[in-house]
């Protein structure tokens, strides 16, 4: 839907008679989804895809087991600290303090049995593999920090899309969103202009915001999330959902939103299309460390509390 | 499950429930609506309207049937719903309002969703006082209801106008599909049903004296854009309190003696039991899909 607290304005198509398309997305089920979603609905239009893959670099399995081991070492520096504590502020303190710290390591477990990866096989998995089933074309997989160079450009020079989709990938260089020659477009799991940047479904939960459990298609500008927005809508939820299930709706629903405003680009006749300019003052970008365990440890409890079912029922009940 | 055709009713099938319809509810994601039709195909054997309906006349159950039906026409029934169920090799049925598929009217409740998501509702409650509404002690959905009146709707109408930009008023329109969309849902086999042109609460008593008017529009409508009449009238808003043998008098009486009236009543079809021929539904539950089957054989 076009976001109805916003002013609209037109963007001109530059005129062209061959509206081409070139893909990069990141390398997840969801991001292939997307990928194979376009190329499903445009066909020979999509010119290529990129595939950002940063395990294409040397492993570093030597550094994790070491910092496992690290990890280990703490037990004993915990037990003597904890003797520390009991001493200075009594056993009653030390109980309480033990039963905090208990609680916040069964909850740091909780977190790491989590799988996005599992929620992500049992949402997408079949359609993946019915789309690559019916798709021939396959990714180009390359390093993240490959789409920063001059071999890159000069690769999408080549290609000369008009238009150029990105989802799950880096900031992209001016430089190279401004030599496309019809649009650069983005699509973002949250709501711009509020929330931009990283983890942005967890961050709209956090705020119990059910209204910017959103996606948001935009022209790629150098900035997180910032460009003009082209369509913005929130996504279905259902009382049992989890906050993986949430987040990766929230992409397939992006995947539409995107689907549409490209069809509307496409069509030869048009020659404008409706966007909104976000303010840059609007909203906040969230980076990725500020996703901290105090934040995820409240979205559980939120959820353990059943606080979804109940704000759904509330929004409904009017 | 009872021998039994069940009619599963939603509204819509989407990744997307936008603010025009989180009011509403009735909108699963396609995912979940593909794990219901998984769990329910092993409880039961999934049918055709076409097929059920047949069955239910001829008095021919002899084991648990179930079908889908959507209300309202929202687009995402063609988009996801369709080839879900085409997997299963079952057609539904879709109950459209003619003056939202022509973009002519948006659904009142959907503009209630709006200015509810608007904080639209503490002005929306003052000028419903006028018709004798008591803030903190009734509920908006269930008053308009009561009184409903095109006095009510204008109220609506400009309270959306103030609060919703002519953009999207126009842009909201895509929630429902177009005549062509619903067309293409007919050439595969769907189920094409009469809900009348605007959903206004034709069954209630506030707004009864129009209940054949809506519902001819609507007729002529998809007989002018489609060529097809239909067989069923689906109720829009079928509360409790609705007097089905005084429906059907309406219907005889202005020459519809052939069409089904169809309501939702959270009921299972069983020919003989069923009154004046009225076929049942039963309102899709927010529940997890594993217990879908449970839930069935509960009613």
């Amino acid at each position: 839907m076009y976001p109805h607290d916003m002013e609209r304005e037109y963007l001109y198509l530059p005129p062209s008679e061959d509206r081409t398309i070139v893909l990069v997305t990141g390398k997840e089920l969801r991001h292939r989804r997307f990928a194979l979603r376009i190329i499903e609905s445009f066909g020979e239009r999509v010119k290529g895809w990129y595939e950002l893959d940063d395990s294409l670099r040397s492993p570093h399995k030597g550094r994790a087991i070491s910092s496992k081991l690290s990890r280990l070492e703490k037990i004993p520096s915990f037990a003597i600290d904890m003797a520390k504590y009991c001493r200075h502020r009594g056993l009653k303190a030390a109980v309480r303090k033990s039963v905090t710290d208990i609680s916040n390591l069964l909850y740091r477990i909780r977190l790491r049995s989590r799988s996005l990866r599992r929620e992500e096989e049992k949402l997408f998995a079949k359609e993946v593999a019915r789309l690559e089933k019916k798709i021939d074309m396959q990714a180009r997989k390359i390093e993240t920090e490959y789409v920063h160079t001059d071999d890159f450009r000069e690769e999408i020079r080549q290609l000369d899309p008009y238009l150029f989709l990105t989802l799950g990938g880096p900031l992209y260089k001016s430089a190279l969103i401004e030599s496309i020659r019809g649009v650069a477009i983005n699509q973002h799991a949250g709501s711009s202009p509020r929330f931009k940047g990283s983890n942005t479904i967890h961050w709209a939960l956090y705020h119990r915001k059910l209204e910017d459990i959103a996606s948001t298609v935009h022209l790629t500008v150098s900035a997180a999330d910032s460009g003009a927005i082209l369509r913005r809508s929130t996504v279905t939820l259902h009382p049992d959902d989890s906050i993986e299930s949430i987040f990766l709706r929230t992409v397939a629903l992006g995947t539409e939103l995107m689907i549409e405003v490209v069809e509307e680009i496409i069509d030869p006749n048009s020659q404008k299309i409706a966007i909104f300019p976000q303010d840059s003052k609007d909203g906040r970008s969230y980076l990725d460390s500020e996703l901290n365990f105090p934040v995820r440890k409240a979205l559980l409890r939120d959820f353990d509390s059943g606080w979804l079912r109940e704000e759904l029922e509330r929004i409904r009940r009017f | 499950m009872k021998k039994g055709w069940y009619i599963l009713n939603y509204h819509d099938i989407s990744w997307e429930e936008s603010i025009w319809m989180r009011g509403i509810g009735g909108t699963f994601a396609p995912d979940i609506f593909e794990e219901q039709l998984e769990i329910l195909s092993k409880s039961a054997r999934l049918v055709s309207i076409e097929e059920g309906f047949k069955r239910f006349l001829d008095a021919d159950i002899d084991e648990p049937l179930v079908s889908f039906w959507f209300d309202d026409g929202f687009r995402g029934v063609r988009k996801y719903a369709m080839p879900i169920m085409k997997e299963y090799s079952i057609e539904g049925a879709v109950s459209i309002n003619s003056r939202f598929a022509l973009r002519e009217e948006m659904f009142w409740r959907a503009k209630l969703s709006f200015l509810a998501h608007s904080d639209a509702l503490r002005l929306l409650r003052s000028r419903l006082k006028k018709f004798a509404f008591r803030t903190g002690k009734e509920y908006i959905k269930a008053f308009t209801l009561d009184h409903f009146s095109r006095d009510i709707v204008e109220i609506i109408d400009e309270l959306y106008e103030e609060f919703c930009p002519e953009h999207s008023r126009e842009d909201a329109f895509r929630i429902f599909d177009t005549f062509e969309g619903i067309g293409c849902l007919l050439e595969n086999g769907w189920e094409i049903c009469n809900h009348s042109s605007a959903h206004y609460p034709i069954s209630e008593e506030s707004y009864i004296h129009r209940f054949t008017d809506e519902f001819i529009e609507c007729e002529e409508a998809i007989e002018r854009e489609l060529g097809i009449s239909t067989r069923f009238w689906v109720l829009p808003f079928d509360r409790k309190s609705v007097d089905i043998a005084q429906m059907r008098k309406l219907m005889d009486e202005k020459g519809h003696r052939e069409r089904r009236l169809v309501m939702v009543g959270n009921r299972v079809n069983i020919a003989q039991e069923s009154p004046s021929g009225t076929i049942f539904r039963i309102e899709a539950p927010s529940l997890p899909a594993k217990d879908y089957p449970g839930y069935l054989s509960s009613i």
